[in-house]
């Protein structure tokens, strides 16, 4: 980039700023986020990591009170630390299960969109395989037969969620690929990787952005209800699904052990759809005033 | 992975194996297991439902007034609340209840189900019976024991319908009772969705050319919104309900099990947890089926509101 081409940059990016901070409910969503990703991160260090392993029962179920303030969990855990232990494990589920997927989604869909023909039909068949599915089964089918494990729920995950970026890039690269600068590029004989992922990549990307954003909040659900059915970690590995579905057992007694680690899912998952609502208004050069 | 690991326990002797591969046609040739597979899709022999205790094909058709009844209702609440809201949220842009309505259909679609029914079940149906208030069921498609003393037949399997025919009154009501709770929870999911698609259309179609010619030829506000920009920004609100709803009939897999609703996805839960590939593959495909039917529908429906697309 040279010196112009930078400052243009930058002004576009401290626009872009500017109508976020305009809104309230982004900046909502970032608070949100934020603090997610500081629990994630820093977790270890503000509540001691070692309470996951703990079997204390005299001190199960013990409702809300001073010393724990969302109570014990079934097996006499502090449910506030469980929670926060939690997050680094929830948001690494939702991290991974989007990166893997969009790169899958990315190499599959340009090859498919930007050359076309038999290699295209081919491709997209293939991926017509796994839409076809109702995600919820089959990701359940996937976790079972795999049996219960993070690395599992995450595979099962990305199975399920690759074929829909793939889809989306290759629209993207079948109506990016016939515009004058990428005729232009084939005129110039650059090799095709280059036009596809030096040139056209960062055309098609842009709507992509808002739908991982929102995704990261869908797949937290998605991984927090399998774990909720039993097909996550084992229970001495926070996860905000398995917490709460331990508390499901314990409704009546105890209700919250699945109210607390569900609010969790609640506000984290809302913090990325609120960040990709607002993204798509500033990514949206209709909606500049 | 060998198909035949759902048959064979570590009690089975070895001889029975190989007559368990014939009984299943596992022995024969790859193509030709598909090809039989086939003919028996088209001819609805969907194989023995383990869990059910009965063909899959039947198991499925007795359920599928269940999971029909509970879609119907949730659908009725989500367009009942979630247009009306998009709608108001779009004319009123960035004001105060905008904001709202959009924290409340975004809380919608980032809620965990079953978080939701489970809290629901709590506060509406524990809490008020242990302090001897009214309170709503919990679980159940109607209360057995009342179906006792009001008994009914069966003739569609819909038993709201069934009831209201034989003039069970009784019974209609409680099943109607029953379908609160699930509904809501199936609805309140679906209502952020529907908002969130009638908002975005109406601040297009408000965008519109047509609507500043409207105003300028000094046609009233209520006017302009409904009788100009109303239609046209409900097509793709149309697809897009159209589309849950085909989701919603294929069964409501968490809902369904928290409030032990008889319906198809409570058994393909059951089916999967005790690995019953017959009646998974039977849902799978039924589902994707009435998916692509009301796909059709919706196509179909299109050409009607838009007197544009012509097929």
């Amino acid at each position: 980039m040279n010196k112009k081409q930078t400052s243009m940059f930058w002004m576009d990016v401290r626009y872009a700023l500017s109508l976020i901070r305009r809104n309230k409910l982004v900046v909502a969503g970032f608070v949100l986020v934020g603090f997610f990703l500081f629990l994630a991160i820093f977790g270890d260090f503000i509540v001691d990591p070692g309470v996951a392993k703990v079997v204390d029962y005299p001190n199960a179920n013990k409702p809300p009170s001073w010393q724990h303030p969302f109570g014990t969990d079934d097996n006499g855990r502090d449910i506030v630390t469980m929670v926060v232990l939690a997050a680094k494990y929830d948001l690494a589920v939702a991290f991974s299960v989007i990166s893997v997927s969009i790169v899958i989604g990315i190499v599959v869909g340009s090859v498919s969109g930007y050359f076309g023909g038999l290699i295209d039909e081919a491709i997209m068949r293939i991926t017509d395989i796994f839409l076809a599915f109702p995600g919820l089964v089959l990701a359940m089918a996937i976790a079972t037969v795999l049996g219960r494990s993070f690395t599992n729920l995450m595979l099962a995950l990305i199975v399920v969620w690759w074929s829909g970026y793939a889809r989306i890039m290759r629209g993207q690269y079948v109506s990016e690929r016939e515009k004058p600068y990428v005729s232009a590029a084939k005129i110039l004989n650059i090799p095709s990787w280059r036009i596809m992922f030096k040139h056209i990549l960062p055309n098609a990307i842009y709507p992509m952005l808002v739908i991982m954003t929102m995704d990261m909040g869908g797949v937290i659900l998605t991984a927090a209800g399998l774990s909720f059915i039993g097909l996550g970690p084992s229970p001495f590995e926070p996860e905000w699904g398995s917490l709460a579905s331990r508390g499901a057992t314990y409704l009546l007694q105890a209700p919250w052990i699945i109210f607390f680690p569900g609010l969790a899912i609640l506000f984290a998952s809302l913090g990325f759809n609120l960040v990709g609502d607002g993204l798509r208004d500033v990514l949206d050069p209709r909606l500049r005033r | 992975m060998n198909p035949l690991g759902a048959y064979v326990t570590e009690r089975t002797r070895p001889e029975a194996i190989p007559i368990i591969e014939k009984r299943l046609g596992l022995d024969k040739p790859f193509f030709v297991q598909y090809t039989i597979y086939l003919e028996d899709l088209v001819t609805l022999n969907w194989g023995w439902s383990r869990v059910a205790h009965m063909p899959v094909i039947e198991a499925l058709w007795y359920r599928f007034p269940a999971t029909a009844e509970l879609a119907i209702a949730a659908f009725l609440i989500t367009i009942a609340l979630g247009v009306p809201l998009g709608i108001l949220s779009a004319l009123k842009n960035n004001k105060a209840i905008d904001h709202i309505i959009r924290i409340i259909a975004l809380t919608g679609i980032s809620i965990p189900v079953f978080w939701l029914a489970l809290t629901l079940q709590y506060s509406l149906s524990y809490l008020p019976k242990v302090n001897g208030l009214p309170s709503l069921p919990s679980s159940g498609r109607f209360d057995p024991i009342l179906a006792q003393s009001y008994p009914f037949t069966r003739y569609t399997g819909f038993v709201i319908f069934d009831c209201l025919i034989q003039g069970n009154l009784v019974m209609a009501a409680d099943t109607f009772i029953h379908l609160i709770l699930p509904s809501i929870t199936l609805a309140f999911l679906s209502v952020g969705q529907i908002t969130r698609v009638a908002r975005s259309s109406m601040l297009e179609v408000m965008r519109q050319d047509y609507i500043s010619t409207a105003r300028a030829y000094g046609l009233s506000e209520r006017v302009v919104i409904y009788k100009y920009a109303l239609k046209n920004a409900l097509i793709p609100v149309t697809t897009v309900s159209g589309l849950m709803f085909g989701g919603l009939l294929g069964g409501a897999l968490i809902t369904e099990t928290i409030f032990a609703f008889p319906g198809m996805g409570q058994l393909t839960v059951f089916a999967i947890s005790s690995n019953d590939s017959y009646t998974i593959l039977a849902f799978t495909v039924l589902a994707s089926f009435i998916y692509v039917i009301i796909n059709l529908v919706v196509d179909l429906l299109y050409a009607k509101l838009d007197p544009r697309i012509r097929y």
